[in-house]
């Protein structure tokens, strides 16, 4: 009968101990995974600005290698009609093309895209901007030499 | 019997004293576990308030950078952004941009659909004016929007917008198929007091709205600008500007905490940026 008692309060602290135990556990457990999704949350948000500005760099860099100029066979006349002048892959990875676009007059619209994807393919952040230049006659070397028009430059939605 | 008796006074005194030792590690135990849970709990809501503050912040600042970077100027058309105050400014904000494909005597074709047209809404007359850059090297001249827009064809058959302006036709010489233009409203950003908070609104000047919320809220004298040249000097006139530097503050909001925390002073966190106006000369 003692020891039965004995037995039996032993047990009864086992169980407050545990109780106390999985509760502060399971509270502690709560926060943990609370501030595990907040880090998550934060860290997602951070690296989808940083893919954004990478994708951005890449259409400027793009941008920046069609100013250098294009074979004047290259140039489209039909308004609306387009070529691809130029793609670019910048370490990250991200890619980036320009299209030359005729508007029907003297003055054209480079249109560059840049894409920052993951190293599986997915897409993580992209950038669209546009440029209007107005075309000289070639050069000697038949080359178009675009001088960028003034209020030209706009990021496209 | 007596053995019994005092084996079991024993084993009682031995009980109680473990009781009372048991309870008191226990007590210890729960306050320390108490202790980290309040100091967790309150880490982990001042980390979320400060991180809905930052996004706050980077909206506000996102939003802004949208608003400035395009702004340009040319000798004809003059500068897009109006007045240049510490606390605000206004410019001309773009609302559509398109391709002319045919000009008459007060009326602009503008080619319709994508990638020809594209618009965060329609054209309003009396509100909206038309930015169209000539085919020459006299850059963009700027028409009020005299009507409505109407369906209309181009010359070639595909679908246009016809675009009613006031113009007199020298201004319209220099304009002709391919044409960029651009459809413009003028807008004050500044920062206005919605107590408690302090906010950065929007209003077109040409309605006469009232100020609406573009971003915040912000602390109390939470948003200031300054402006510099293309060479890193203080720009004084509008048509100087070729940077703006802006800076944000604004407070973590508590009103709606739990009690875990109450009581605790707001935290202020700022940001500073840069806008490089593209289109500036």
């Amino acid at each position: 009968m003692t020891d039965g008692r004995a037995v039996g309060r032993s047990d009864g602290r086992r169980g407050i101990a545990l109780l106390i135990a999985v509760v502060a556990l399971s509270a502690l457990g709560v926060i943990s995974l609370t501030g595990l999704a907040l880090a998550r949350a934060e860290s997602r948000a951070g690296l989808a600005a940083v893919a954004r500005i990478q994708a951005r760099a890449a259409a400027e860099a793009v941008l920046a290698e069609a100013l250098l100029g294009w074979p004047v066979a290259s140039t489209p006349s039909t308004p609306g009609a387009e070529v691809l002048l130029a793609q670019l892959s910048v370490p990250g990875p991200a890619q980036a093309e320009v299209r030359l676009r005729a508007l029907g007059g003297p003055i054209y619209a480079l249109e560059a895209s840049g894409q920052r994807v993951s190293l599986a393919g997915e897409l993580l952040g992209a950038a669209r901007l546009e440029l209007l230049v107005r075309l000289d006659p070639p050069d000697s070397g038949g080359t178009i030499r675009p001088r960028p028009y003034p209020r030209g430059w706009r990021a496209l939605p | 019997m007596s053995v019994n008796l005092h084996g079991s006074s024993s084993r009682r005194g031995s009980s109680l004293f473990e009781l009372l030792i048991a309870l008191a590690v226990t007590g210890m135990l729960a306050g320390l576990t108490g202790h980290i849970l309040l100091t967790a709990a309150f880490r982990l809501r001042d980390r979320s308030e400060r991180m809905a503050v930052e996004h706050g912040l980077r909206v506000a600042a996102s939003a802004l950078r949208a608003a400035l970077e395009s702004l340009g100027q040319d000798s004809t058309s003059g500068s897009d952004l109006l007045s240049n105050g510490t606390a605000g400014l206004t410019a001309r904000a773009t609302r559509a941009a398109g391709v002319v494909c045919a000009v008459s005597p007060g009326l602009l074709l503008a080619r319709a659909g994508l990638p020809w047209w594209s618009a965060l809404r329609d054209p309003v007359a009396g509100r909206d004016s038309i930015l169209a850059g000539g085919l020459d090297s006299t850059g963009w001249r700027v028409f009020p929007l005299a009507a409505a827009p109407r369906p209309g064809g181009c010359p070639d058959g595909a679908t246009a917008i016809e675009l009613p302006i006031t113009a007199d036709s020298a201004s319209l010489a220099s304009l002709g198929p391919g044409s960029p233009l651009r459809v413009i409203e003028d807008v004050e950003i500044r920062l206005y007091s919605s107590p408690p908070d302090q906010w950065l609104g929007m209003r077109l000047l040409a309605t006469g709205q009232f100020i609406q919320p573009f971003a915040g809220p912000l602390s109390a004298n939470g948003f200031s600008l300054s402006y510099e040249t293309r060479s890193g000097l203080a720009a004084l006139l509008p048509a100087e500007v070729a940077a703006v530097s802006f800076r944000f503050e604004a407070l973590s909001e508590r009103a709606g905490g739990v009690g875990l925390i109450r009581g605790a002073a707001p935290r202020a966190d700022s940001l500073k940026g840069f806008v490089a106006l593209v289109n500036a000369r």
